[in-house]
């Protein structure tokens, strides 16, 4: 399950530095949407990474930024952490961090911020199909939030890719579940 | 890749969704390169213009 140097790129380098950080400090995350469909070979680009955490306090959170600067990231909203946590984390915003010095590829942050966002973070595994070994949220809650709240055509084009990929090891119930979770929380 | 006629996107995605279910490994090379050359030129190229106009080209991305 472990990563071969020569099989990883900028994506996968950057995101096992950035979740080494949150492992260090035991944080609860799932990476979420577009990487998780890029790790299954979809043929499309994209510069960021969404990740959820668990909830954290103001002081979970400095101990966090301060560690993630140690470790040559920055926020590209700026240091003020106090300003961070509550002009972005706590109105459900997403801090982008990137390393220092590069602009590219982006780490999305959010915080879990209702039932579904729980779930996710509940119910993230690791896909033995990526080859690699972060935490995901699940292929069905993908599927779900990209057919059901996302629904761009890039989003529609990444569930049909997972739907191919995975065709007789979906769940269909749970799909249909998480819809209707959708549906209660977010629509 | 020469595959004899022209496709459209929808059975883009469903011909390489087949290609990497059959050979995943193959795929996920593929598309580390695309995704790399993406990022590769677009730090260029924000390097070239400058922190301070990047960051504003970043930003209203972001809100768009």
């Amino acid at each position: 399950m472990d990563l071969l140097v020569s099989d990883t790129n900028i994506l996968t380098k950057f995101t096992a530095d950035f979740v080494k950080v949150i492992d260090k400090l035991n944080i609860k995350y799932a990476i979420v949407s577009g990487f998780v469909v890029i790790a299954h070979g979809r043929s499309r680009g994209t510069e960021d990474i969404d990740l959820i955490i668990e909830r954290l306090s103001k002081e979970q959170f400095y101990k966090l930024h301060n560690e993630l600067e140690k470790n040559e990231f920055e926020c590209l909203q700026g240091n003020n952490v106090e300003n961070l946590y509550v002009d972005y984390l706590i109105d459900n915003l997403s801090l982008r961090y990137v390393r220092k010095n590069e602009f590219l590829p982006e780490m999305e942050l959010k915080l879990s911020k209702d039932k579904l966002d729980e779930y996710q973070l509940k119910t993230r595994t690791k896909l033995k199909l990526t080859n690699l070994n972060f935490y995901f949220s699940t292929i069905e809650m993908n599927i779900a939030f990209k057919e059901e709240l996302l629904k761009s055509g890039k989003d529609l084009a990444d569930a049909k890719h997972l739907r191919i990929i995975y065709e007789n090891k979906l769940n269909k119930k749970e799909i249909e579940n998480i819809k209707k979770m959708i549906n209660e929380y977010r629509l | 890749m020469n595959i004899g006629y022209s496709m459209d996107e929808n059975e883009f995605v469903v011909f390489w969704a087949k290609k990497c279910r059959d050979n995943m490994q193959s795929c996920q090379r593929e598309s580390n390169k695309l995704v790399d050359s993406q990022i590769e030129l677009a730090n260029a190229f924000y390097k070239r213009i400058g922190r301070k106009k990047a960051l504003r080209i970043l930003n209203n991305l972001h809100k768009n």
